[in-house]
């Protein structure tokens, strides 16, 4: 790849879009939209896959995004973002260092910040299926709190949970946060007492999310049980037994870093269609051979690269026209991306019953993250795949979301039909720097009647296959 | 650049700012900007540095000398005579009071700025922040005042608004100013090659409207290469302008120097009577010899060019205002060729 390329590549991207923009109409009119998505968006997301596959830095790449709309917004086209990507703290950190302010604490500078506290030595995680639920009721609200993993780090134990709330009375109204995950407590075997916090969220009447159990329970223990409060439903998890083993492996990436971030693409465009959203669709797939071409210029995506002309057999299928590839249409298309597109082209998609799965596996290192699958949950044709993700030791000055966040990110899901489906993150919650707990929306849904789950997932660096039995256990 | 001081074929200008309880005249000639309404104006800055008021003209010019070799207020800078880079002195005073309403200090509705596109995280289907369990918001909260890296920015901000209120002309003269110190010869030619993608974008997003005027090529099809110093046309002595066909029309490519954008562009002498100027020999104010490309592929000739019924010079355009890109006139050409 080529660094000064893929700048300039950007930098005349932008005059072409200052260009477009001039021709536009003028601030305040009903042009003003199109100046955004005609001009910032398709340059912004030609500098996100700059900078998504390492051809460009963020800093250099918010620079060029900041003159890009402060030029549009002195020619009144645009009213610019004055605050948000100038705070990024690369670019804080240079102008903080040719003000040579910092040098120095004194009343008005920044507050250092606190020493991190030591990092304890790398533990292998230990992760055990649970497929156990836990019901609670108060005078507000009832429901089921599904329990489907519990993993064991370092620091702390994990219970991967989803739960469907209804009013405690019927007939009545519920909403807002659920009070019986306030008062969750955990204890093991000898009577040891764990600090338990929810931490997650939820729309309405289904909440999903980890519990937090502090400290780790030691190697002996037994058993860990939790409920909520005293007199109350128990739930005990076996820790007796050894972790069961999946069957994972991993390899260095061999694809392009630009066919890479496509596939990416491929995988929203695939997710959106089968989910019934098509407008989100036509959003993503706009500016797509901007995205292509800027690959190009960088070095990061061969000429001949098919990759292009899979995803414009893509919008074709899906009647999307302003993608702006110029790549002719493919007659082929990988086995992944045909299954999903003719799930999405069906007329009648067969109904999957609900449930829940339990499955566990720790994958080997994705991009220098570590990932562990936790469970399944179909609900109302919704699947979603839960998981845990600690993040690699970032240069500590961006949150880094680990896979979540990973612009080149990409998982695959077969089951044992050979039904192939795409796996793109949902919701996800955690601490910079920290885990990160959440799911990834799986398309289309999977039913009870999969007993087995291949899953492909990788990134710009590696590749990760992992073979992983379901057990299906209720039916919520 | 040739000998000749790049700022040769621009004419005096004038422009008025509010200072104090009136209108104050900027002026710049000769590639100096100068304060005629204030005698003393070092004296002025000492006494403002110790307390006392700081003159707004004395802003503008300090400003102008911070920013005098600024490749980001390039890039935000014209790019050709019917480039209407707007910016008023009310609105210089709204960003400098911070008001709400004033459209270079409200975000862009709807925007993450960089990184909120395709590719990000937040734009992802289905991707939503989860609700803070148990009104456990995370973070405290902020400072009184906006940290100093942000008045930092804030300052740099005002700067340029200030310097884009003074007008067209003198927008024309800071990115001439600003391609002078790039080129050879100025003070920062020896970094020129570490910035190389931005004084390209400068010189295409200059050229490409100027070759439209010349031969109708779509701008999108115009790039430009920097022309190493020293080597400012191994071939030519000016550069190179290659037309090529591609499926989308026809292709110019160019290789110049970046002082084509001080000594040509920035006098408005990018293309006179349909030839693509390269190069200016002699220059004096309102009369230049150019060197003029007629045709991609054929030698450049010499052209003698006279400014006329430009509204350029002092005095010109009124307070507030400055003056208009000159239009120029061959009045000899030496067809025949000259390199």
């Amino acid at each position: 790849m080529n660094r000064d390329r893929a700048e300039r590549h950007l930098r005349l991207a932008a005059e072409a879009g200052l260009r477009r923009a001039r021709a536009l109409s003028d601030d305040g009119g009903p042009g003003a939209q199109a100046v955004f998505s005609e001009c910032v968006l398709r340059l912004n997301g030609v500098a996100m896959a700059l900078t998504a596959v390492g051809a460009l830095d963020v800093d250099a790449a918010d620079d060029i995004m900041v003159q890009f709309q402060a030029a549009l917004a002195v020619r009144r086209r645009l009213q610019p973002q004055t605050a948000g990507p100038l705070l990024r703290r690369g670019r804080r950190a240079r102008v903080m260092a040719a003000a040579g302010a910092g040098a120095t604490a004194g009343p008005g500078a920044p507050a250092e910040p606190e020493p991190a506290e030591p990092e304890p030595p790398a533990k292998p995680w230990r992760l055990w299926p649970v497929g156990r639920m836990l019901p609670f009721r108060d005078e507000f609200v009832a429901g089921e709190l599904y329990v489907l993993a519990l993993l064991v780090t370092a620091r702390r134990a994990q219970a991967l949970t989803f739960a469907p709330l209804r009013p405690a009375v019927s007939g009545g109204i519920f909403s807002g946060f659920p009070e019986p995950f306030a008062r969750l407590v955990a204890a093991d075997d000898r009577g040891t007492a764990y600090q338990v916090t929810f931490q997650g969220g939820g729309a309405g009447l289904q909440w999903e999310g980890e519990l937090n159990i502090e400290p780790a329970p030691p190697d002996g223990a037994r058993w860990l049980e939790l409920a909520t409060g005293a007199g109350t439903p128990r739930l005990r998890i076996d820790l007796t037994g050894p972790p069961p083993t999946a069957e994972v492996s991993g390899q260095p990436q061999d694809s392009q870093p630009g066919e890479q971030l496509l596939e990416h693409a491929a995988q929203q465009l695939l997710a959106t269609s089968a989910a019934g959203r098509i407008g989100d669709t036509r959003r993503q797939a706009y500016g797509l051979g901007d995205v292509v071409t800027a690959l190009e210029a960088a070095g990061a995506l061969s000429p001949f690269s098919p990759v292009p002309g899979y995803l414009a057999t893509i919008c074709e299928r899906l009647g999307i026209g302003n993608h702006g590839i110029t790549a002719a249409p493919s007659a082929r298309l990988p086995g992944p991306w045909l299954s999903v597109l003719a799930w999405s082209g069906r007329r009648h998609r067969p109904p999957v019953h609900d449930g829940t799965a339990a499955l566990s596996a720790v994958l080997p290192d994705v991009n220098g993250a570590r990932v562990a699958l936790g469970g399944l949950h179909t609900r109302s044709q919704q699947t979603f795949l839960h998981l845990v993700v600690a993040p690699p030791a970032t240069s500590g000055d961006r949150p880094d979301g680990g896979p979540f966040s990973y612009r080149d990110f990409c998982c695959w899901l077969r089951d044992d039909t050979s039904q192939w489906h795409v796996a793109v993150p949902g919701t996800w919650h955690g601490e910079t720097g920290g885990e990160l707990a959440g799911t990834l929306r799986v398309l289309p849904p999977l039913g009870r009647d999969s007993t087995r789950l291949t899953v492909l997932a990788s990134t710009l660096t590696g590749r990760v296959r992992a073979e992983v039995p379901l057990r299906w256990w209720a039916a919520p | 650049m040739t000998g000749v001081p790049w700022w040769r074929a621009l004419p005096a200008v004038e422009t008025w700012v509010p200072c104090g309880d009136g209108l104050h005249p900027v002026r710049w000639q000769d590639g100096a900007l100068t304060l005629p309404a204030h005698a003393d104006p070092e004296g002025e800055a000492v006494l403002a540095a110790l307390g006392g008021e700081r003159a707004a003209c004395l802003e503008v010019a300090e400003a102008w000398h911070r920013h005098d070799d600024d490749l980001d207020l390039l890039a935000v800078g014209p790019r050709g005579p019917d480039d209407d880079v707007g910016v008023s002195w009310d609105e210089v005073r709204e960003f400098r009071e911070n008001r709400l309403g004033s459209r270079f200090a409200r975000r862009l509705p709807g925007s993450g700025g960089f990184g909120a596109g395709l590719f990000a995280g937040t734009g992802r289907p289905g991707s939503r922040p989860m609700i803070p369990a148990g009104g456990r918001p995370g973070g405290g909260g902020l400072p009184p005042g906006p940290p100093p890296e942000l008045a930092q920015l804030r300052a740099e901000r005002l700067e340029m608004l200030i310097l884009l209120a003074l007008g067209s002309a003198f927008q024309q003269l800071l990115s001439g100013t600003i391609a002078a110190a790039w080129a050879d010869g100025g003070l920062r030619a020896g970094e020129a090659a570490d910035h190389r993608p931005a004084l390209e974008a400068a010189l295409t997003g200059r050229l490409a409207p100027a070759a439209k005027a010349w031969l109708g090529v779509d701008p999108d099809l115009v790039e430009a290469d920097l022309a190493e110093a020293g080597r400012a046309g191994e071939h030519s002595g000016w550069g190179e302008l290659g037309l090529t066909g591609s499926r989308a029309g026809a292709r110019l490519r160019a290789t110049l120097p970046v002082g084509w954008l001080a000594t040509v562009w920035a006098p408005g002498l990018a293309v006179v009577d349909g030839h693509l100027v390269v190069a200016v020999e002699q220059a004096a104010w309102p009369d230049a010899t150019v060197l003029a490309v007629p045709a991609p592929g054929r030698p450049p000739v010499r052209l003698r060019v006279r400014a006329v019924d430009g509204e350029t010079g002092i005095d010109v355009g009124g307070p507030g205002h400055s003056a208009q890109w000159a239009h120029w006139e061959t009045t000899d050409s030496q067809e025949g060729g000259q390199r």
